[in-house]
């Protein structure tokens, strides 16, 4: 397939990778950070076309720390076939991830581009450091890239997240004008974008010291000083909300459609249970995974967990509040 | 000893619970101009399999 085919409408119009802006040039930037969940990560380069900054909702959470928790050099390279090492998980999608010589490796392949890896990302097994190569031949001369684009994005956070730091989770997260946060968790089709809508609907959205939507699809769950805290991601649903902040967590609600708004307490192990299958659990990872089980059962006992059907009316967002 | 009444037995139940893996491995495409899926369409060059 002709590159410039690909690439000449596409890189410049679509997606994360996008052409370097001829003012960026003479001063290009050689690093950049984001900070998801109070998790940092960092990447650099010595070229600064592998140096450019995310855009579009990732763009709040960049940030200028120095001390990162994942420190990243992302280089251009020449990628062969995936081989050697123990592969440890097939995602049936984009991605692989084998276990070489006591370190992570994750293989990027699309048949868009070829049947080579269009990157590979290499992790110590502490994930603290690591670095991202990008395949040179699968992309035009002087065209920037992302070598975060999603999903390696989200992938390093779970992975940061399961060392016993927190959970992500398919969810909606509200921050009503007192500060409490709800969490509206579901899979695709749950409702979760409808919810976020109706609480604009009804409380507004974006007044100062109003409601603070923190996604529409993707939120992350830790507990630090004594509690639970929801916080915004950049992975947003379908009204493309998302921001960076916290909030402490009042209440749990699994999404399902009914003909009525109703709240129902489930079991703890069911409730576990639903919110393991809104999670993105490492399969391969026997601890991790541990983690996930762990945090999610202290998570319900603590924090007042229901189903709620709903029907997508305002009167709904009176029935959570009375919870 | 413990004078509390014993509870009652409740037998186990085992409850299925859906995981959709596409979405929870994160193996396909969620973004689309703006990192979401607010197209239909899976616009990333990189992508063919739209996640969620």
């Amino acid at each position: 397939m002709h590159h410039s085919h690909l690439y000449g409408d596409c890189i410049l119009k679509i997606g994360t990778n996008r052409a370097l802006d001829p003012s960026c040039t003479a001063d290009p930037p050689a690093s950049f950070a984001i900070r998801i969940a109070d998790l940092t990560i960092a990447l650099t380069c010595d070229d600064p076309m592998l140096a450019v900054p995310p855009d579009g909702a990732m763009t709040p959470f960049l940030v200028r720390e120095a001390e990162p928790d994942l420190r990243l050099q992302a280089r251009w390279g020449k990628l062969g076939a995936v081989s050697g090492g123990e592969q440890l998980f097939e995602s049936g999608g984009l991605w692989r991830l084998d276990a070489q010589n006591g370190s992570l490796r994750f293989s990027f392949t699309s048949p868009v581009l070829g049947p080579l890896p269009y990157k590979m990302a290499s992790l110590d097994k502490d994930f603290t450091s690591g670095e991202v190569l990008i395949h040179q031949p699968y992309f035009p001369p002087g065209r920037a890239v992302y070598p975060l684009e999603y999903p390696l994005d989200e992938l390093f956070l779970i992975h940061l997240l399961a060392a016993g730091r927190g959970v992500e989770v398919h969810a909606c997260g509200v921050v009503d004008s007192s500060g409490q946060g709800y969490l509206f968790a579901g899979q695709s089709g749950a409702g979760k974008t409808t919810m976020a809508r109706l609480w604009q609907k009804t409380e507004g959205a974006g007044g100062a010291g109003g409601l603070m939507i923190l996604s529409d699809d993707r939120i992350v769950l830790r507990y630090q000083a004594g509690r639970f805290w929801m916080y915004g991601t950049p992975w947003h649903g379908e009204a493309e909300l998302s921001f960076p902040a916290r909030a402490p967590l009042k209440g749990v609600y699994l999404l399902r459609h009914g003909t009525s708004n109703r709240l129902v307490a489930l079991r703890r192990s069911a409730t576990v249970a639903r919110l393991v299958a809104c999670s993105f659990p490492l399969f391969y990872h026997t601890s991790g995974l541990d983690f996930t089980l762990g945090f999610l059962d202290q998570l319900v006992e603590a924090v007042p967990c229901y189903e709620l059907s709903f029907t997508p009316d305002e009167r709904v967002i009176a029935l959570v509040r009375s919870s | 000893m413990n004078d509390q009444p014993k509870k009652p037995y409740v037998k186990p139940e085992i409850t299925q619970v859906a995981l959709r893996s596409g979405e929870a491995v994160l193996g396909g495409c969620k973004t689309s101009t703006t990192m979401g899926p607010a197209s239909g369409m899976c616009t990333t060059l990189t992508c063919m399999v739209i996640a969620s």
